[in-house]
C-alpha cells in the first residue's frame, strides 16, 4: 500500500473566511496536511465546526485555500487555472454528499448522465452509460422519476450512480449515509466496499458512523480545522480516545484533542520532563491545578440529543455537540 | 497552437455543439417549465415587451389601414378610365360609339382586380399624370348644372346661388353643381351598393336606388340632400325639364376667348380666369328618386356630390356629342379585398402595377406597347384615385406614430425592468443549482450555456405569446373611441406586421433579454465559481446626484403645468425654447429620477410605518423582527417595480380621461347641445321644438334656444358687441368651466340671470375692466368677483333701437337703458363661433329683457338654434339629424355625435391616443398585479432560511405572517402611494407633451388652433381599483407564499449547504 502513487495530497493548507463580524475573520483550516493513496480509504472524524465542509471544497478543488497546495494526481490544483481544474476534477474526482443533492429539474437518469455530459460526451452515449449504471446500482425502474418523488435511498443511489459514471479514482464522500436508514446505509457502504475492493477507488469520507469508519483503512481526527489524531480501522468513533494516535507534523506542531487536555489538566504550562526513545512526559507547572476545572462542572446530559454522559467526555458521542458547562 | 489546429478545435466544439443542440434543448425546456416560478419573472418582462413592442408597431400598420378603409369609403369610384388622349375628329384610339365603350367596360371588368365598371358622362379627361404640370387639371370640367323647373309652386328651384358649389379639394377648375349620368351598370352590382349606401330611407322620403330597367322607366333623378334642401324638393316630385352645360372651346389665357371663337355662351371661372365655351342640353319630364346624403369630398378628379341620373334620358346624338367633346369615361371600382392593406406603400406599388396593366401589354417580342380594347379602337389612360392621397397619409401616419411611439416609452422601460429584476432574482435562485453542476464538473462556458439556453427557451415562449396577444389586441386597441370604450370599428383590419417588423420585435425583447443575461450570468458565475478567494463583487455605487439631476429638471415641467393650470400666465418657464426641450424629455426625467429616488424612500416603509404604528399593540410583540428590514436589494426592487407601475396606471388614466373629456369639449364647443339647427326661415323657439318633435316622431322634450347678438354701448365707451344668455340656455348648452369665469357653472349662471355681465379679455381691455390680463400682474383670474368686489364694476348700457320710418324716409332712434354689473372674465359659449368672443360681452336674460322693453323672449325669431333633446344619444341622434338635413324646413343641422366622432377619428388632439393610453393602462395594471405576486413569490423564497430561523426560535406561525404582512404591505402601500404621486406629476408634465405634439399637428394639419386647455381629470375611482386589486394580489401572494414558507421543513430549511 504504502508505494502505491499518492492521489491526493494536501500540504499546510489554511483557510480564511472572511468575515466583518466583531470576532473577525474565522480560520477554518490551520496547517493541514494529508495524503491519500491511490486505492485506499480514510474517514474523517470530528465534531461540527471542525472544519469538515471546507476541508471537502478545498480538496475537492472546488476552493482555493488561502494558503498552502493541494495536490491531485500530482498536479498542484491550487496553481491551475478554470478549464485545466475542471478537467483535472472531471477525470479524477467525485463527490457524494449526505442529501443526493440532485438537479431538481432533471429526472434520474439526466442527472446520472449530465456529468459525461459535461466532458463534452455525446448525450445518448452518456444515457445508455447512466441507464447500464442505475440497473447495475437497482434504480433503472426510477430512471424517468424526478428527484422528489424518489424516496432518500434511491436519491443516494442515484447520487452514487452519479458520482461513478465518469470512473473516478478518488470519491470525497461528506457523510454519504447520514440521511439514510441503517439498512439502506448498508447497502451503499457495500456498495462503496465493493468498489473500493474491486475497482481500487480511494474514498475520502466525512463521517460520523462506526461502520463507516470502520469500512476505511484508516480515520484521521479534525479538530480545529487541524488532523490531531489518526486512529486504525477499528475504530470506536464513540471514543476516540481508545483508538488514537496523535499526529505531530513537520513543523513539530502537536494539538492534544480536548478529552487528552483535560486528562492532563487542562490548559497551562508544561514542563518537558523527558523526550527521547519515541516518547515524552510533560509535566504541569502550576500544581496540577487545570485551568479548565475552575470553569465548572460539565453538563450531564447533551443538551441537544439527551445522551446521558457517563465519563468526562467534552463532546457527545452520539450527536457530536460541544458539552457544555453548568 | 498553430492557427490551423486553433481551426480544427473550433471546427470540433461547433459539431459538438449542433450534436448535443436537441438534447439541451430538451433539458433546457424541461428544466425551464419544472423551475417555472422562478422563470415567472422573466416570463413576465420578455412577454411585456414583446406585447407592448409588437402592439404599437401592428398600431402603426392597423391605423394606417384604418385610415386606408376610411378613405376608401368615401370613394365611389376607385379609378377612372379615360381615352388615352382628347378626342379630336381624326384621330384613332378613341370611339364614339357608346357600344364600342361598352366593350371597353366588359373588358376591364374581365380583370380580376376590377369589381364593376360604368360608362359615365361627366367630368372631362386628364390623360396624363395628376400634378401641377399638367394644365388639365385646371380644364377638366364637370358637366355642370343650370337649371330646374318644376309644375309644383312649393318648389324653390330658382332660389339664388342654388347650383354654386365650392369644390374644396383640388385646383379650382368649376364652381357649380356637377351632374353626372351613369350607364346602366351603375344601377346593379357593386356601385349601386355603394352609391346606395348614403341614400336617405326615412318617413316621407323613401328614396330607393333602383335598378337600371326602372331608372329608365321613370326617368330617376337623385339630388344631394341640400339641394333638396333649397328647392323644397322631395322624392317622389316630378321635373318638367332640367338643363346642364357641356364645355366645347377652353381658353387657358384669361380674355382670349371671344364670341365669334363660341357659339355658346363663355363661361369665366374667377379664381383663375380660364373660360369655357359652354352649351346647354335640356332633357324633361324627370322625377326624383332619390335624395342622398353628400360624401365628402376628396379626390379632385371626380366633380364631388353631383346630381346623379341616367344616360338613358339622352339621345344618341346627345351621347356623341359629349363622347366628342370628352365628357365621357369609365368609372371603375377595385376588388378592395385584394388591395394589400399590409402598408400603405404595398397598396401604392400593387396600384401602379395595375395602372400599368390596363394601359399597356407586352407584344410578341416582350417590347410594352399600349395596350388596346374594343378590337385595337381604343386606347385608355388610368387615373387612379386611391393611391393619391397615400403620401398625404403616409406623412401624417409617421407623425402620428412617432407621438405613440413616445407615449408608449415608460411602458417598454417598464417590461424591461422586470425583465432584469426577474432575471436577477432568477439567477439568485440558481444558486444551489449551479454549485451541484460545479461539484459534477461543469465548466463556466457549459454552465452560462445551459442557464442562456433556458433564459432562451423562456424568453422565445413568451415572446411568442406576447406576440399572438399583441395581434389579437390591436383591433381592440384600434376600435377604442375613448379612454377604455369602445365602438366596432365597421371595417375589418388585419394589423398583420411584416417579417421585418417581426423580427424588430423578436430582437429588442429577446435580444435585450439575451445581451443582459449574457452579462448577468458572467458576472454571476466569476462569484460563484471564485466564491471563497474573498473575491467581493463590485458593486458600483449608484449615480444619486444624477437621479436628483433628473428628477428635480424633470420637475420642471410638472412645476410649470400646474402653475399654468392654477392661473399663471407663463408658469416658470418663460422660454419657449426651454420650456419645449422639457415638456419633450421632462416627463421622461422626472419618471426615471423620481423612481430611483422614491423607491428608496418606497423601502424604507416599513421603518415609515413602525412610526406611524409603534404605539399600537398590533407591533408590540414583533417589534424587534423588524430590525433592520427593508435593506435588502430585493425589496428594494419591488419597491422601484411598484413604484413604476403605479405611476404608468396613473399617468395613463389620468391622460386617458383627460383626452376622452377634451375631445368630448371639442364636440361640446362646436355644437352647443345635442344638435344645432340652421332653419330655413326665421322661427320662434317652439316653432323649432315642434318641428322637430314631429321629425323625429318620439315624446321626447325637445329644448331650443338662440343665443342673440346685438351691440351695446357702455358708458363712455364705442358699441360692443353682446351675446344675449337666455335663461334657458343655462340648461341646454352643454357648459363646462372653463367657458365661464369661476369653476362653478351655476354659480355664473345665477350671476347672469341676476342681471351680472362678463367681457372677453379684449372687451375688459377696451372698458377697462379688470382680467384682461394686460394690467400686469393681479390682472388676469379665473374667478367670479362677487357684488363688493373692487374689481367688480357697474356700468351703464345704452341701445339704439333704429325704426325706418318710411313716410320720412328716415332713421328713427330709440334709446333703451340699462345696468349691469361686472363679474368677470368669459372665454366662449359652447355653440357659438369663438371668433369674436375675446372682444365681447356677455349678458344675461333680464337685462336683455330691460333693453327690449318685453316680457318675455317667447317671440323671438331667429335661425340658428341650439338645441337638446331629452335621452337622444347615439345612432338615434345621427339618424334624426339627417331627417333634419332632409327636411325643408331646416337649411343645415348638425349632431353632437357625428361631431365627436369627427374629433376621435380625425385627431381632434390625436387619433388613436385613447386607444394607446387604455393599452397602456390596462398592460401596467396587469403588471402591477402581476409583478407583485411573482416578485413576491420570489423575495419570499429568498427568506425562507429567515422565517425558518424565527419560527425555530420560536416565533408563532401568527407572528411570522403578521411580520411578512407588514414589511411588505408597507413597503407596498408606500410606494403605491409613492408612485400615484408620481403619476400625477408625470401626468402635469406630460401634459406639456401633448401640447407640444398638438401644436405640430394643428400645423401640419392647417387646422385652428384649439382653444380648450388641457386640463387633467383625476379618475380616482379607476385608480382605487387598480390600487385594491395590487393589494388584493399582494395580500392573497402573502399569504399563501409564506404558508408555503412555514410550512417546509424546518431542519432541511436550515441545515442549508
Amino acid at each position: 500500500m504504502n508505494e502505491s502513487k499518492i492521489i491526493l495530497g494536501a500540504n499546510a493548507v489554511y483557510h480564511v473566511y472572511e468575515s466583518k463580524a466583531e470576532d473577525g475573520n474565522v480560520v477554518a483550516l490551520r496547517g493541514l496536511h494529508l495524503e491519500v493513496r491511490e486505492g485506499e480509504a480514510v474517514a474523517v472524524v470530528g465534531p461540527s465546526g471542525s472544519g469538515k465542509s471546507t476541508l471537502m471544497k478545498c480538496l475537492g478543488g472546488l476552493m482555493k485555500p488561502s494558503a498552502g497546495n493541494v495536490s491531485l494526481d500530482g498536479r498542484n490544483m491550487t496553481r491551475l487555472t478554470g478549464q485545466e481544474l475542471v478537467e483535472l476534477r472531471q477525470e479524477t474526482i467525485s463527490f457524494i454528499f449526505q442529501e443526493g443533492n440532485l438537479l431538481p429539474h432533471m429526472n434520474a437518469l439526466d442527472n446520472v448522465a449530465q456529468p459525461l455530459r459535461h466532458q463534452g460526451v455525446p448525450p445518448r452515449v452518456a444515457k445508455a452509460r447512466a441507464l447500464e449504471l442505475m440497473g447495475e446500482l437497482g434504480i433503472a425502474h426510477r430512471a424517468k422519476g424526478l428527484p422528489s418523488m424518489l424516496s432518500g435511498g434511491e436519491q443516494q443511489r442515484v447520487a452514487i450512480a452519479r458520482a461513478l459514471i465518469t470512473n473516478p479514482r478518488l470519491i470525497l464522500a461528506d457523510e454519504p449515509t447520514g440521511a439514510l436508514d441503517p439498512i439502506t446505509s448498508r447497502e451503499v457502504l457495500a456498495l462503496f466496499k465493493e468498489l473500493h475492493e474491486e475497482k481500487g477507488v480511494a474514498f475520502l469520507i466525512v463521517t460520523h458512523s462506526a461502520e463507516v469508519s470502520a469500512f476505511c483503512d484508516r480515520s484521521l481526527e479534525l479538530r480545529d480545522g487541524r488532523f490531531v489524531a489518526q486512529h486504525g480501522a477499528d475504530v470506536e468513533v464513540e471514543d476516540l480516545s481508545e483508538s488514537r494516535e496523535l499526529i505531530v507534523d513537520d513543523l513539530g506542531t502537536v494539538a492534544f484533542p480536548p478529552d487528552v487536555l483535560l486528562a492532563m489538566g487542562g490548559a497551562g504550562r508544561y514542563t518537558v520532563e523527558r523526550a527521547g526513545d519515541g516518547s515524552i512526559t510533560l509535566r504541569t507547572n502550576e500544581g496540577g491545578q487545570s485551568l479548565l476545572q475552575s470553569l465548572g462542572t460539565l453538563a450531564p446530559q447533551c443538551p441537544a440529543c439527551n445522551h446521558a454522559y457517563t465519563d468526562e467526555a467534552q463532546e457527545c458521542p452520539s450527536c457530536g455537540s460541544s458539552r457544555p458547562y453548568l | 497552437m498553430s492557427s490551423e489546429s486553433k481551426f480544427r478545435v473550433k471546427i470540433n466544439e461547433l459539431g459538438r455543439r449542433t450534436r448535443d443542440l436537441p438534447d439541451n434543448l430538451r433539458l433546457a425546456a424541461l428544466g425551464a417549465w419544472r423551475g417555472r416560478e422562478r422563470g415567472m419573472a422573466v416570463f413576465a418582462g420578455v412577454f411585456l415587451s414583446s406585447l407592448v413592442i409588437t402592439t404599437v408597431l401592428a398600431y402603426g400598420v392597423g391605423l394606417s389601414q384604418a385610415f386606408f378603409d376610411g378613405f376608401l369609403e368615401v370613394n365611389v369610384f376607385d379609378a377612372k378610365v379615360e381615352f388615352n388622349k382628347k378626342p379630336v375628329d381624326g384621330m384613332e384610339g378613341w370611339s364614339n360609339n357608346t357600344t364600342h365603350l361598352l366593350e371597353v367596360c366588359d373588358e376591364l371588368t374581365e380583370m380580376e382586380e376590377f369589381s364593376d365598371c360604368t360608362v359615365t358622362f361627366g367630368k372631362k379627361g386628364l390623360h396624363s399624370q395628376i400634378d401641377f404640370g399638367n394644365e388639365n387639371i385646371f380644364t377638366a370640367v364637370p358637366l355642370m348644372m343650370e337649371e330646374v323647373r318644376s309644375e309644383n309652386q312649393e318648389h324653390t328651384w330658382d332660389t339664388e346661388g342654388i347650383w354654386d358649389y365650392a369644390y374644396t379639394t383640388g385646383p379650382p377648375v368649376a364652381e357649380t353643381r356637377a351632374i353626372a349620368l351613369l350607364g346602366p351598370s351603375a344601377f346593379d352590382g357593386e356601385l349601386a351598393n355603394r352609391l346606395s349606401e348614403n341614400i336617405i330611407n326615412v318617413e316621407g322620403n323613401e328614396g330607393v336606388w333602383k335598378t337600371a330597367a326602372e331608372v329608365e322607366e321613370e326617368r330617376g333623378v337623385y339630388i344631394p340632400s341640400d339641394i333638396a334642401s333649397l328647392s323644397n324638393a322631395a322624392v317622389g316630385d316630378s321635373i318638367s325639364s332640367l338643363n346642364f352645360s357641356y364645355t366645347s372651346e377652353t381658353s387657358l389665357i384669361p380674355g382670349q376667348m371671344d364670341e365669334e371663337d363660341c357659339d355658346g355662351s363663355i363661361l369665366i371661372i374667377g379664381e383663375t380666369g380660364i373660360m369655357h365655351c359652354q352649351h346647354i342640353i335640356t332633357v324633361y319630364n324627370m322625377t326624383i328618386l332619390g335624395i342622398y346624403e353628400p360624401w365628402p369630398q376628396s379626390n379632385p378628379t371626380l366633380a364631388a356630390n353631383p346630381v346623379f341620373t341616367t344616360w338613358s334620358i339622352l339621345n344618341e346624338s346627345q351621347r356623341t356629342t359629349l363622347i366628342d367633346n370628352d365628357h365621357v369615361y369609365f368609372g371603375l371600382t377595385l376588388d378592395r379585398a385584394l388591395l394589400p392593406t399590409t402598408s400603405t406603400a404595398d397598396a401604392a406599388d400593387w396600384l401602379d402595377e395595375l395602372g400599368r396593366t390596363v394601359m399597356f401589354t407586352e407584344d410578341e417580342s416582350g417590347e410594352r406597347v399600349k395596350r388596346t380594347y374594343s378590337s385595337g379602337d381604343v386606347e385608355v389612360y388610368y387615373v387612379d384615385i386611391v393611391s393619391g392621397t397615400i403620401l398625404f397619409l403616409n406623412i401624417f401616419l409617421g407623425l402620428i406614430q412617432a407621438f405613440d411611439y413616445i407615449i408608449m416609452i415608460p411602458i417598454v422601460i417598464l417590461s424591461l425592468s422586470v425583465l432584469v429584476y426577474g432575471l436577477v432574482l432568477s439567477l439568485e435562485q440558481r444558486r444551489r443549482e449551479i454549485s451541484i453542476h460545479r461539484v459534477i464538473g461543469g465548466t463556466t462556458r457549459g454552465m452560462r450555456g445551459m442557464v442562456l439556453l433556458e433564459l432562451t427557451v423562456i424568453s422565445s415562449v413568451a415572446w411568442l405569446v406576447g406576440y399572438l396577444l399583441a395581434m389579437a389586441a390591436v383591433p381592440v386597441v384600434l376600435a377604442s373611441v375613448g379612454f377604455m370604450r369602445f365602438e366596432p370599428l365597421g371595417f375589418d383590419v388585419n394589423p398583420a406586421l411584416g417579417f421585418g417588423a417581426t423580427l424588430v420585435t423578436a430582437l429588442i425583447t429577446l435580444g435585450f433579454a439575451l445581451i443582459f443575461g449574457r452579462s448577468r450570468t458572467r458576472d454571476f458565475m466569476e462569484m460563484e465559481i471564485d466564491e471563497g478567494v474573498n473575491k467581493v463583487q463590485k458593486v458600483s455605487k449608484p449615480k444619486v446626484w444624477l437621479h436628483w439631476l433628473l428628477f428635480l429638471v424633470g420637475s420642471l415641467g410638472a412645476i410649470d403645468t400646474w402653475m399654468e393650470m392654477n392661473g399663471s400666465e407663463d408658469g416658470i418657464l418663460t422660454n419657449w425654447f426651454i420650456e419645449g426641450m422639457i415638456n419633450v424629455f421632462g416627463p421622461f426625467m422626472l419618471w426615471i429620477g423620481g423612481a430611483l429616488l422614491l423607491g428608496r424612500i418606497g423601502a424604507l416603509g416599513p421603518r415609515i410605518m413602525q412610526v406611524v404604528f409603534s404605539r399600537s399593540r398590533f407591533l408590540s410583540d414583533v417589534k424587534r423582527g423588524l430590525k433592520g428590514s427593508g435593506s435588502t436589494e430585493s425589496v428594494n426592487r419591488l419597491a422601484v417595480i411598484m413604484l413604476l407601475t403605479l405611476s404608468i396606471v396613473t399617468l395613463a388614466a389620468v391622460q386617458g380621461y383627460t383626452g376622452t373629456l377634451v375631445d368630448e369639449r371639442t364636440a361640446d364647443l362646436a355644437v352647443g347641445s345635442d344638435l344645432q339647427v340652421v332653419m330655413a326661415d326665421d322661427s320662434t323657439a317652439a316653432e323649432v321644438e315642434a318641428a322637430i318633435a314631429e321629425i323625429s316622431d318620439q315624446d321626447r322634450v325637445v329644448t331650443a334656444v338662440n343665443v342673440p347678438i346685438m351691440t351695446l354701448i357702455p358708458e363712455g365707451f364705442e358699441g360692443i358687441g353682446v351675446y344675449v344668455l337666455l335663461n334657458d340656455s343655462a340648461d341646454v348648452i352643454r357648459w363646462f368651466p372653463q367657458a365661464i369665469p369661476g369653476d362653478d357653472v351655476s354659480v355664473a349662471m345665477t350671476s347672469y340671470a341676476e342681471g351680472g355681465f362678463t367681457a372677453g379679455e379684449d372687451a375688459a381691455y377696451a372698458l377697462d375692466l379688470w382680467g384682461s390680463g394686460r394690467g400686469g400682474g393681479d390682472d388676469s383670474g379665473d374667478i367670479v368677483l362677487d357684488s363688493d368686489d373692487s374689481r367688480s364694476e357697474v356700468v351703464n348700457f345704452t341701445w339704439e333701437d333704429k325704426t325706418i320710418n318710411f313716410s320720412s324716409m328716415s332713421i328713427e332712434v330709440t334709446l333703451h337703458n340699462t345696468s349691469a354689473r361686472y363679474f368677470g372674465v368669459h372665454q366662449f359659449i359652447p355653440g357659438v363661433s369663438t371668433s369674436e368672443m375675446s372682444n365681447s360681452l356677455i349678458i344675461g336674460e333680464s337685462a336683455y329683457k330691460e333693453l327690449m322693453g318685453l316680457s318675455t323672449v317667447d317671440e323671438l325669431r331667429a335661425t340658428t338654434w341650439i338645441v337638446s333633446i331629452d335621452g337622444l344619444s347615439g345612432e338615434e341622434l345621427k339618424a334624426l339629424r339627417v331627417s333634419l338635413e332632409a327636411d325643408t324646413r331646416f337649411d343645415s343641422a348638425q349632431d353632437w355625435e357625428t361631431s365627436h366622432d369627427e374629433v376621435e377619428r380625425n385627431g381632434g388632439l390625436i387619433f388613436g391616443t385613447p386607444g394607446l393610453l387604455t393599452l397602456q393602462f390596462i398592460v401596467a395594471s396587469v403588471a402591477a398585479v402581476a409583478s407583485a405576486f411573482v416578485f413576491l413569490s420570489l423575495v419570499l423564497s429568498q427568506r425562507k432560511k429567515e422565517l425558518a430561523v424565527l419560527q425555530a426560535i420560536g416565533a408563532s406561525p401568527n407572528q411570522i405572517i403578521r411580520l411578512v404582512l407588514f414589511e411588505i404591505l408597507s413597503i407596498i402601500i408606500v410606494s403605491m402611494l409613492l408612485g400615484l404621486l408620481l403619476g400625477m406629476g408625470l401626468a402635469l408634465s406630460f401634459n406639456g407633451l401633448f401640447n407640444v405634439f398638438g401644436f405640430i399637428f394643428q400645423l401640419f394639419l392647417g387646422g385652428e388652433t384649439s382653444i380648450l386647455s388641457r386640463e387633467l381629470v383625476w379618475p380616482w375611482f379607476e385608480l382605487g381599483v387598480v390600487a385594491l386589486a395590487v393589494f388584493v394580489a399582494v395580500v392573497t401572494a402573502l399569504l399563501f407564499t409564506t404558508r408555503k414558507a412555514l410550512r417546509s421543513d424546518l431542519a432541511l430549511v436550515l441545515k442549508g449547504e
